[in-house]
Order: C-alpha cells, then structure tokens, then sequence
C-alpha cells in the first residue's frame, strides 16, 4: 500500500489537493458562463486540474529508506500572529482612521517582533507616520480614508 | 529615428527629469540593499508614489529605481553574506570572502564599477535594438501574439522557477486570476462574487503589492526581528584602480553582453544572468580555482551580468508589452496606470516618452555610481536595519499604496487575501513572479485568442489548423513545447545527478 508522503512531498502532496479542489470549483462554476465567456477559463482550470494531478502523482514518488531530506523547519507562530495584526490593522482603518491605526499597528507589530529599546520604536513609528502624511496626504493629495480618529 | 534620440536626450537633461533620476537611483540602491526588501517589492511600493507625476517623470522615476535596486542588493551580500536582492547571490560567493580578507572596500568598489558598465552597456542595447524590435513587432498579428504570450508565460513558468510544474501551476493560477471580472466581449460577469469593485479586474498595481509585499512581511515576520550582534567590517578604500578595471575589460565586455541577451528571455531574470556571467567568467578564467574564494572576476562578473540584465528585460516589455520578470512587471504596472500600453506601437505613438525614459537609465545608472563611491560609507548602514522595521513599514506603505490607486477599502482587502496567499505559496516553494505575469498578460491572451477563433470561423477552419497556417505561429508553439521540454529535463537531469550523488534536498534546492 502506498503511504502518505512525509516532509516536502507531503507539502506538495496538499498543494496539489488544494489546486485540484479549487480546480474544480472553478471549471464548474465556469460551466455555467456563456460559450465565449467560458472558453479560457474552462482550459485554465482543466490545464491547472491536469498539472495538480502530476504534482500529487510526483509527491507519492518513493524514496530509498534512510535517506534524509531537508525540509522546511518554520514555526509558524510569528507568520500567524502578524496575519492576525495585519487584518485588525485593516479592519481597524475605516474605522480608527488611518493614521491612527497605522502608528498603533506599527507600535504594535515592531515590539511583538523584537525592535528594542521601545523609545526606538516609538521614534521610528512616528518617522514613518510623518512620511506618510508628508508624501501621500500633501505632496500626493490622495484622500486619506478617516475613521473616528485621524 | 535620430531626431527622436536627439529629442529624447533634451528631455532627459531637464533639471527636474534629472533629480528625479538622482533620487530614483540612490532610493534604489538603498531599498536593494535593505536585506528582504528586492527590487520588485521596491518599484511595487513606490509606482503609487508616482501617480501624480507625468509619463515621463514617473518612468524616470521608476526606471532609476530599478538600476539602483538591482546594484543595492549586493551591498548587504558583499559585506555582510545576506543577498539584499535574488541577483546578489552570485556576487556574494566572492565578494564576501574578499571582506574577510579585508578587501571589502575593493569588491564594493568593483561592485560598483561592473554594475555601472552592465548597465550602460544593456542600454546602449535597448535604445538602438528596442526600435528595431518594435518596427518587427508591428507585422505580429493576434494568432502570433497569443503564442507569444503563451511563450513567455511558458519559459518564465518552466525556466525561471525552480520547479517547472509549480511555475506551470503558478503562471496558470495568475491567467486565471485574469479572468476575474467583465469579460470585454460578453459583458459576464466572471468570479466578481458580486462585487463591484472587481467588475474591472483585479488591479495590477493592488496585485503586485499584495503578492510581493504582504508575503515579504510574513517572510520576515519569520526570523529575527533585530539582530544585535550585526555590524559592517572596515570598507577601506573602493575605487580599484584603472589598472585592475583594465585588466577585468574582457570580463566586464562578456558579463554585460550575457547579462543584456539573459535580459531580453522571457523568465530568465538577474539572478540566472548572474550566475551565467560568472560560469563563464570562471569557464575561461586562469585561475578558476579562485572562484568561491574571494576572486575579482567573480565579483565583476556577476555584476555586470546581474545589471546588464536591466536593459535586456526591458526590450520585450516597451515592444510587445511582455514583462519578462516580476521587475519589469511591477515597471509594465507603473506605466498602465499612466495610460501607457507597451507594445510595438508605443515606440510609434509616444517616442516622447520613451526615448527620454531610456535616456535617464544612462543617467540612473552614473548617479548610483556616483552615490555609492560617495556616500557608501552611510549606504552601507542600511543593511542594518532590523526586519522588525522593514517588515511593519512594508505593510503601512502597501496597504495605503492599495488604497491610493481607486481610494477604495476594498483593494486594501484585496491586498491582504493575495498577500496571504502569496505567502502560502512562497512556503510550499511556488514562485509568484509567474502569478503577476499571468494577470497581466491572461487579458491580453485571451483577446488575441477570441480574435484568432473568429478569424478562424471566417476561413472555415479550426483554431489549431489557423495557428498551423502561420509559419511564425508554428515557430512559436514549437518553441513553446520546447522550452517545457526543456525545463523538465534539465529538472530530471539534475535530480539524477543528486540522486546518485545520495543526497535528496528540498524541492527549490
């Protein structure tokens, strides 16, 4: 019986599950477009379908026992916890106002990172707030959105 | 021609085109050698900075941008072993082993020297070879630009990436993300998930910062967010001598020209030029056993490859609006915003734009020079700079770089979902350069295709036989499959060669 791939086969293995998966959602969903409409998408998915189905086949690819292999030794803990900053940084935008959110995220993210000493951080968030303004709000005139702050 | 060389020039000159050069290309070196800052994140971050400017001023801008970045990677390589940019890996294999011999002062110098001469050289190449090509260009038809399109994405997918079916997968996903909104001839609504903002397509600009930016920040969010323990050695002195640049001539002559033709392939990108450049340099050197070990030539070669690189990409990018790597795609986004089509008749239609363009890259690329030889020993501090700096700065200037291209909240989304998938990914080793390429050129490829199906119907024939009736369609495909072909074996080979070797690493190793 074949096992499941270990290592960076098995991260290939679920690449090509999730391609495959999204694949499909996509030449059905395409299926319902008219004929000129679907033609490039329905090819698209098919090609990307067919070339999931190789990467999956290529992943459960045998190895000779005792062989090591590198793989990818990431903890994903940080990667996790600055999605989450940067999506409440976001969220926070339209309604804190940019500025606002900005230097909070900043402040935030840089110390959860590291940067030391905190007088460091708060001189570099304020540097970098100051650019901003300087170059979009009044250099650029680009409408900055604001929430119930600045 | 020459009269439209001469005017170019005029305009380049312009105080205000000339500073924007100046600052262009010392902004550059200094983004470029910034370790986990490349020079596509680099231009992606700053095209919002030039919407306000003219065409022409914004091109400048951005073309000085792109010199500076691709010769600031290898400052942090060279002085510190950490690649600012992909490109400077090559360098990095001499130029630091010459700084623990205490010739840092002397690779930095060479660095600069070879990086210059690269660059002016591939110019040279684009401002008489670009209008040759575009007056070529404008004979290609919808049947040979399909082909041409699919080509590229092709080589870029196969070649350019480590792994040919991933970079397949990855240029497929971006077609696909192509198709995302109104489909010009239909009027269908295509996977907009009823949102309005979308009906126009994904924004190149809002993608390209989302894929390169946000999956940059989590990338650095991975490691160390401030290392203490970094410092830069003594440089010393940097200029060479002319003596030692005399006696590198035939390696700076054959880099460059090898970086220039790399250029000008589709996928083929600084890195790769780099590493051909000093192959070769090595391959006819007389003491090739220095190599690795802090040899000049390496140095020199990798250089003038890597910047040669500039003016080669952007032949097929100004000719037939083909970017041929995530740089010059993030440049080809830069200039869409400005109502600028690359193509064949963009030479023809707005030579007034370009020529000064190509004008200022002779310019960008002296004042980097200028910039390094002066002011190295305060550039080089910039490869310093935490991670957990760069990394909450890059989001604060992509999320309102997003917002500033339609002012919409939504591309701030947007941003963040391409982000976050640019950044899965990047963890299961796709590279995203083909993803951008995709979303520029899917539109393109499938309006040449619906042409080429309703000639085809006209002549009574079938899609395939109308591409068969074409000699440089046929070309075309054969290429196509070639390339792929290529691609997978030379993946084979290689995996062949490790094998028997008995070791097995990792899928991008």
């Amino acid at each position: 019986m074949t096992r499941w791939p270990r290592g960076a086969e098995a991260r290939d293995a679920i690449s090509a599950i999730v391609f495959l998966v999204i694949s499909v959602v996509g030449f059905v969903a395409a299926l319902d477009f008219p004929k000129r409409a679907a033609n490039w998408p329905l090819w698209m998915w098919g090609l990307l379908g067919v070339f999931s189905l190789v990467l999956l086949a290529g992943s459960f690819r045998r190895r000779p026992a005792g062989k090591t292999e590198k793989t990818d030794q990431t903890t994903f803990a940080r990667p996790i916890v600055s999605v989450a900053m940067i999506v409440a940084f976001a969220v926070s935008v339209p309604l804190l106002g940019f500025f606002t959110a900005t230097g909070a995220y900043i402040v935030v993210h840089m110390t959860y990172l590291g940067v030391r000493p905190f007088p460091l951080v708060l001189a570099v968030t304020a540097g970098i707030l100051l650019f901003l303004y300087t170059f979009f709000g009044f250099i650029l005139g680009v409408p900055i959105p604001h929430g119930l702050l600045y | 021609m020459f009269d439209q060389i001469l005017d170019g020039a005029i305009v380049a000159f312009q105080l205000k085109h000339v500073l924007l050069a100046f600052g262009g290309a010392v902004l550059g070196t200094i983004l470029g050698a910034m370790p986990g800052i490349s020079a596509t994140l680099g231009i992606a971050l700053l095209v919002p900075f030039t919407f306000d400017m003219s065409s022409v001023a914004a091109l400048i801008f951005l073309g000085a941008v792109y010199c500076g970045a691709i010769y600031g990677g290898s400052i942090a390589g060279i002085l510190i072993n950490v690649p600012g940019t992909p490109a400077a890996v090559a360098t990095m294999l001499d130029g630091y082993p010459m700084t623990k011999q205490g010739k840092g002062g002397l690779a930095l110098g060479t660095d600069i020297c070879s990086s210059f001469f690269g660059g002016q050289v591939s110019t040279l190449f684009l401002l008489f070879g670009a209008p040759i090509v575009a007056s070529v260009a404008l004979e290609i038809r919808s049947a040979e630009f399909f082909w041409i399109v699919i080509f590229a994405m092709s080589t870029i997918g196969a070649i350019g990436a480590g792994s040919p079916i991933k970079g397949l997968m990855a240029g497929i996903l971006g077609l696909v993300i192509g198709t995302i909104g109104m489909h010009p001839m239909t009027g269908t609504l295509r996977y907009a998930f009823e949102q309005p903002a979308l009906y126009e397509r994904v924004p190149v600009i809002v993608a390209l910062v989302g894929l390169f930016s946000i999956s940059q920040v989590l990338m650095l969010a991975e490691g160390k967010g401030m290392d203490t323990q970094l410092q830069i050695p003594r440089i010393g002195r940097l200029w060479p001598g002319w003596g030692t640049l005399w006696s590198l001539r035939g390696c700076l002559i054959r880099s460059s020209l090898i970086g220039t033709a790399v250029g000008v392939i589709p996928g083929a990108g600084a890195d790769i030029a780099a590493f051909i450049g000093r192959s070769e340099a090595r391959r006819v050197s007389k003491t090739p056993e220095m190599f690795g070990k802090g040899a000049i030539e390496g140095v020199c070669s990798a250089e003038a490859a890597n910047n040669g690189v500039v003016g080669g990409s952007l032949i097929p990018m100004l000719t037939l609006g083909i970017p041929g790597n995530a740089v010059t795609a993030a440049l080809l986004g830069g200039l869409l915003i400005h109502g600028l089509i690359p193509g064949p008749h963009l030479f023809r239609d707005a030579p007034d734009v370009l020529y000064p363009f190509i004008f200022s890259l002779f310019l960008a690329n002296a004042f980097f020079a200028v910039a390094a030889f002066g002011g190295m020993r305060w550039v080089a501090k910039v490869v310093l700079v935490p991670q957990g700096i760069i990394a909450p700065m890059v989001t604060a200037l992509a999320v309102i770089g997003a917002y500033s291209f339609r002012n919409m909240v939504f591309d701030i989304g947007v941003t963040l979902v391409l982000g976050f998938i640019g950044y899965a990914l990047r963890k299961a080793r796709f590279p995203l350069a083909p993803i951008i390429l995709g979303i520029i050129l899917g539109p393109l490829a499938e309006e040449n295709l619906d042409r080429v199906i309703t000639l085809a119907a006209a002549h009574d024939t079938s899609v395939f036989g109308f591409f068969l009736s074409r000699t440089l369609t046929v070309v075309l495909m054969v290429m196509t499959v070639a390339a792929i072909a290529y691609s997978f074996y030379r993946d084979y080979k290689r995996r062949q060669l490790l094998k028997e070797a008995g070791v097995f690493l990792d899928e991008d190793d």
